[in-house]
């Protein structure tokens, strides 16, 4: 049974085209996604492979891939907790990554609302998107938005 | 010779991947796959873990029940193991 090869060339046009990018490390990828895989057979649901699931949907929600600080730890570290996913610049060098500190239990962070200059898409976050996932522009064309 | 203790996932990349480096550098150990644990078990080996790691956090390797290295730290681990 080896689905994977078929389900990564599907979904990884869908996730570039959003800014986000699997590492390209395919031994990597191919673990950690079997490791999720694992984890729906086990709970019914995509925990993520390098955490602990206690079972029950509601405490284990936040780190059902992608988890609640996936965004954040590939903006400061490369790539996520477990390595599925990696910055684009991780993924275009292809830089090595290392293994990160778990902030899952962290306080969550400060909010600011964002919107993409171009298509006028807004979000809350701590920082603007790498990329658009609307419109495919760079985080550089978004700014802080205050409502008028 | 060293008494190593792995706390780890059956499911974890980083957790094998120091599995792979510990069995290269030529040390048994002892791992504990706590995704495979349940009820009264689990509950025992997690404080346990706790004790070396409050994040609970994996993998978390224990030497000598004294020194702990917590994620993949290859040099980190050489460095403890190779004196």
């Amino acid at each position: 049974m080896n689905i994977l090869p078929e389900l990564i060339k599907k979904l990884k046009p869908f996730l570039e085209k959003r800014g986000y990018f699997f590492n390209p490390d395919e031994e990597m990828t191919n673990a950690l996604l079997e490791g999720l895989w694992v984890n729906q057979e086990r709970y019914g649901y995509r925990f993520c492979p390098c955490r602990l699931a206690t079972g029950e949907y509601l405490p284990d929600r936040d780190a059902v891939c992608p988890c609640d600080v996936r965004d954040r730890d590939i903006a400061e570290f490369g790539s996520c907790f477990c390595g599925l996913y990696v910055s684009q610049d991780v993924f275009m060098q292809k830089k090595e990554i290392a293994s990160i500190p778990d902030r899952r239990n962290d306080p969550k962070p400060e909010n600011r609302v964002w919107r993409c200059q171009v298509c006028g898409y807004v979000c809350a976050r701590s920082e603007a998107p790498d990329v658009c996932p609307i419109c495919g522009v760079a985080h550089d064309r978004f700014e802080p938005y205050q409502f008028a | 010779m060293f008494e190593l203790k792995l706390f780890a996932l059956s499911t974890c990349i980083w957790c094998k991947k120091t599995e792979k480096h510990l069995t290269d550098m030529g040390f048994k150990y002892d791992v504990v796959y706590m995704d495979k644990l349940a009820g009264e078990e689990r509950a025992q080996a997690m404080k346990e873990l706790e004790k070396f790691n409050a994040n609970r956090s994996f993998p978390t390797l224990v030497i000598d029940g004294q020194k702990v290295v917590v994620g993949f730290k290859p040099d980190e681990i050489r460095g403890a193991l190779m004196r």
